[in-house]
């Protein structure tokens, strides 16, 4: 009996010594992939099949800023950019680019919960330069790099911060581009898409079912707007109907909300303010803020004013907000990621790009670029955004 | 030797085109600035300086959709604001400057008055953003502090936010950007008094401060006007420090409100252009903020004509005595 397991355990042993560098060296040609100059880290790393390198395709997508989506009965997988879908099948060779039927050389598979496709087939796919370095294992992609040509882009002065810094940041690396960004409000962005004077619009409000039948939005990031009082203030929450009789000079005294007997200072924004007129589209019903509201020219000084003095009430973008201000509840429900996200906070919006038909050529690339990992975590919430993912 | 004497000096031929180019300038401003206003004042005719309104006007012209035809402005309550706050801070400052000239120039001993005077002269070259910070910092938690109550706040909310920023905190913060000019001008006059006529005044018999009012001052007149006028020209230009205490609103203090009309909100015409700025990508705000400018290069232009018409009226004055 103790020799029996003595020998097992030997064998086991032995086994393990033949198996594991042999498993080592099957893995050995570990393939680099690399997008727009940066080494793409990944838990599954690439494989090679038959001359083939097959990469997860969640990791692409996140880097390339295009959307998968998984459909468990067919078995397919949906990968979506601005300008293009390509759907795959698991275990098929055939698979659609904007409906257009190709055909593969490797299909498609699933290994350790991961699904992986064939690079050159998704890359070309969707317009991108793909080269592999056989003699250093390595896969290059280009999507977000030698660009040339030029786009105009105009619209939303909320949305405006995030492609100015989107823009500046593609620029540095695509000498031959040029992006001209300028605002005029969400209504004269769609005005101008709808009119060929530029080749993306900005809108910080969802389009009406007549723009969208000639125009395509695509959402590149979340915002709430917050209400925000005095720390001291005792007033914790307020219904919709108060905030806005509040913002429209109809209650006057913080008593009538449950507060002290003290004067409500209404804080505005200056005209031209984005958050300002989003505010007057959902809270108010598109009526003026009350005229004796005193105007700020940022969403740090409006902040700042707020956190300064007791009786003042103000909104601010929630990425603004600090420990200097609160923020009340709307309706019973705090302004935060997760409320603005599954849009049960009442002042939730989402901010849009949009071009006429489906986008193509460099306004497809920018939009792309907008919804990259890179732009949603470094830009997006930096300027106080939600990111889309 | 003939050709020497020909020539310009060199000097004086560069002094020329500068002044040259120093008139092109200016023309060259005047012409765009009425260039870029001429849609408003045509459209706003005599009402842009007498009708109010301009924050609600900015408002609607900006959500206007682009096809409808810019609104009229009215730029009373700016004016009014601009007017206010300078005359306010004006006769402040020249109080307190003339004042402080004379303690300088007559009482002061020699080595504290030139250090005084060092003082003054640093203090008129602190950048108008620091007056700012500091109004907004001290002036107007002051101001809310010491003459606001909540009473007054619940009892004027109808009309405007009482809170400190307002009118009498651009006229404390414009005053003392002012008073330096005046203090130096002035100081720089009673220095240039010659002796002799303070030891005639007093060998008269007149005490010193007599000689003060009846002699020194009254010669040294002229400059004292040049601070003024000086002073005048910086408390209209002045845009940041005063936007940054002003309120914002371009309420029209009412007499009606008694004092309480000094803690008004105001919005001064070069203030605006500074806060309305972000409406600028609409035209017809655009067009309006130069009107603004226009009307404050009207003012500019006529004080600078003031001073000059009050400086020939003396020379001839003096000419004839």
């Amino acid at each position: 009996m103790k020799k029996r397991i003595t020998a097992f355990l030997t064998l086991a042993l032995v086994a393990a010594l033949i198996l594991i560098p042999a498993s080592a060296a099957l893995a050995a040609p570990a393939i680099t992939l690399e997008i727009d100059g940066r080494v793409v880290a990944s838990d599954q790393a690439p494989i090679v099949k038959d001359g083939r390198t097959l990469v997860p395709v969640r990791v692409i997508t996140e880097t390339l800023g295009a959307t998968v989506s998984w459909n468990q009965t067919s078995r397919r997988v949906t990968v979506e950019t601005a300008g293009f879908t390509v759907v795959f099948t698991i275990g098929s060779k055939s698979y659609t680019v904007n409906g257009a039927s190709k055909t593969l050389d490797v299909p498609p598979e699933i290994s350790n919960g991961r699904t992986l496709v064939p690079i050159r087939a998704l890359a070309e796919s969707i317009g991108a330069d793909v080269n592999y370095d056989a003699a250093a294992n390595k896969a290059t992609v280009n999507y977000f790099t030698g660009l040339k040509g030029s786009v105009k882009v105009s619209g939303s002065t909320t949305v405006l911060p995030i492609m100015q810094a989107a823009a500046d940041e593609l620029l540095k690396s695509n000498s031959g581009l040029s992006i001209a960004v300028a605002g005029g409000g969400s209504g004269a962005g769609i005005n101008d898409t709808r009119d060929g004077a530029n080749n993306v619009g900005m809108s910080s409000r969802e389009l009406t079912a007549d723009e969208k039948s000639t125009l395509n939005p695509v959402a590149v990031a979340g915002d709430g707007i917050a209400i925000i009082v005095h720390p001291s203030n005792p007033v914790k929450s307020l219904t919709k109907e108060q905030a806005a009789k509040i913002f429209l000079g109809e209650i006057k005294n913080w008593r009538d909300v449950g507060g002290n007997n003290a004067p409500i200072f209404v804080q505005t924004r200056e005209t031209g303010s984005g958050t300002l007129s989003t505010l007057e589209e959902m809270l108010l019903e598109k009526n003026p803020v009350v005229g004796t509201a005193t105007p700020f020219t940022s969403s740090a000084l409006i902040k700042q004013a707020v956190a300064k003095s007791e009786n003042a009430i103000g909104f601010d973008s929630i990425g603004f907000v600090d420990a200097t201000v609160k923020a009340v509840a709307l309706d019973g429900v705090t302004p935060g990621e997760q409320t603005v996200k599954d849009g049960s906070y009442p002042l939730s919006r989402s901010l849009y790009v949009l071009t006429k038909g489906r986008a193509d050529g460099l306004s497809a690339r920018l939009i792309d670029y907008l919804r990259t990992a890179g732009v949603q975590n470094n830009i997006v919430k930096k300027e106080g955004y939600i990111s889309i993912y | 030797m003939k050709k020497r004497s020909m020539s310009v000096p060199p000097g004086e031929l560069v002094m020329k085109l500068l002044a040259a180019a120093g008139i092109v300038v200016i023309l060259f401003i005047f012409i765009f600035v009425f260039m870029k206003a001429a849609p408003t004042l045509a459209r706003s005719g005599p009402g842009l300086i007498t009708e109010t309104g301009f924050d609600r006007q900015v408002a609607e012209a900006f959500a206007a959709a682009p096809d409808t035809p810019a609104p009229a402005f009215g730029l009373w309550g700016l004016i009014a604001g601009t007017a206010l706050s300078t005359l306010l801070a004006l006769a402040a400052a020249t109080a307190l400057g003339v004042g402080a000239a004379v303690a300088i120039g007559e009482f002061a001993p020699a080595p504290l008055a030139s250090a005084l005077l060092g003082l003054v002269r640093l203090l008129s070259a602190i950048p108008s953003v620091i007056f700012g910070l500091i109004g907004v910092m001290f002036v107007v938690p002051w101001v809310e502090s010491a003459f606001i109550s909540v009473d007054m706040q619940i009892e004027y909310l109808d009309f405007f936010q009482m809170t400190g920023r307002n009118l009498l905190s651009s006229v404390i913060v414009l005053t003392f950007m002012i008073a330096p000019m005046v203090i130096t001008l002035s100081a720089d006059a009673i220095a240039a008094v010659p002796d002799s006529l303070r030891e005639t005044g007093l060998a008269f018999g007149m005490g010193r401060s007599r000689v003060v009012f009846k002699l020194v001052l009254p010669s040294a007149r002229n400059g004292i006007v040049a601070g003024v006028i000086l002073g005048a020209g910086r408390g209209i230009g002045e845009a940041i420090a005063v936007s940054m205490v002003c309120g914002g609103v371009g309420v029209l203090p009412s007499l009606r409100h008694g004092v309480a009309a000094l803690f008004t909100p105001v919005l001064p015409l070069s203030a605006a252009i500074i806060n309305k700025s972000e409406a600028m990508s609409s035209p017809a705000v655009e067009s309006a903020l130069f009107a603004c400018g226009a009307v404050l290069l009207v003012i500019g232009a006529a004080l600078s004509a003031l001073s000059r018409l009050m400086r020939l009226s003396r020379l001839r004055r003096s000419e004839k005595a």
